[in-house]
């Protein structure tokens, strides 16, 4: 085929060119906004993997993740509101017991509302 | 009526952002006006809130917008941990703000103090110098997030009106 017909096949991929080159909108709220593959979220405990060994905390740059350890167990506290979401406790945990959540959606009405806290209490040894 | 916030695949954006337009005007009788404030704010929660107004977040299409005048503002966006220097720049657009009015922390260094945190060149977190009603984490927090926390205070707005509207007819 010659001519200006010869062009036809390449109709359907010069219309979706056009077609995508236009800013398409988030449909948040309506719909989900689902994270970017590197987003880098807020730490979560595995509390089943939690040994209380503080590491985690001494990691934390900006002290919203603090591990308080006393005779009967240990308390994982962490503070979203304080939290840069660095993941230098993922790093730090021997364990693996720290996951990065892609939840963002966070906001509260109260700062009391944005601290976790996770109590474990120390099995009796023997 | 508490505002549904969850997220449905199944209503048709036309319906859902019609309704929310709604909401806004029954409660302001007009758009929502927001007033960015940085007090010390390593600018990446500006960009975040710059980021709202592109075509991809498109934060007019639910009747709000930012405004350069306090005086003009429904709610203050904070961003930064409130450094000495700018201390008496919070209170003074807190002040210039007409009532009722809402004061929204966005990120960590304005929830929480952040990587400042608590010195004696910051206060560490907005809710050391005034009341905070919606506090949005994150390091910065996501559009969407910030989003989805405006669409909190919104309901907090609600409210208030109500409750004032109750006090003058009493």
């Amino acid at each position: 085929v010659f001519g200006p017909l010869a062009k036809l096949p390449v109709l359907p991929s010069v219309l979706r060119f056009i077609l995508e080159r236009q800013v398409r909108p988030a449909r948040y709220p309506e719909a989900a906004d689902p994270t970017p593959p590197a987003f880098r979220g807020m730490p979560t405990l595995v509390v089943e993997r939690c040994l209380g060994h503080a590491r985690c905390s001494v990691a934390c740059p900006t002290g919203a993740l603090t591990v308080a350890v006393d005779q009967s167990g240990w308390t994982w506290r962490h503070d979203k509101a304080m939290c840069n979401a660095c993941g230098l406790c993922v790093e730090a945990c021997p364990e693996q017991a720290i996951a990065i959540s892609a939840e963002f959606e966070l906001a509260s009405r109260s700062r009391a509302d944005l601290v976790a806290e996770v109590e474990f209490v120390r099995e009796a040894a023997g | 009526m508490a505002l549904d916030l969850t997220v449905n695949t199944e209503a048709s954006v036309e319906e859902l952002g019609q309704r929310l337009r709604q909401r806004i005007h029954a409660a302001f009788q007009r758009s929502m006006q927001l007033r960015h404030l940085d007090v010390g704010s390593c600018n990446a929660c500006d960009w975040e809130l710059n980021a709202l107004l592109n075509p991809v977040y498109d934060l007019q299409r639910f009747g709000l917008d930012f405004v350069a005048s306090p005086r003009h503002a429904d709610a203050l966006m904070v961003t930064g941990a409130v450094t000495r220097n700018l201390e008496p720049a919070l209170w003074a657009t807190f002040e210039a703000t007409p009532d009722p009015k809402l004061v929204i922390a966005i990120g960590a260094c304005a929830s929480g103090g952040g990587i400042v945190a608590e010195s004696y060149a910051t206060a560490g977190g907005v809710d050391r110098c005034l009341p905070v009603d919606i506090y949005i984490p994150g390091c910065p927090p996501r559009p969407t997030a910030i989003l989805h926390g405006l669409l909190m205070a919104l309901e907090r707005r609600e409210q208030r009106v109500r409750a004032s509207r109750s006090t003058i007819a009493r």
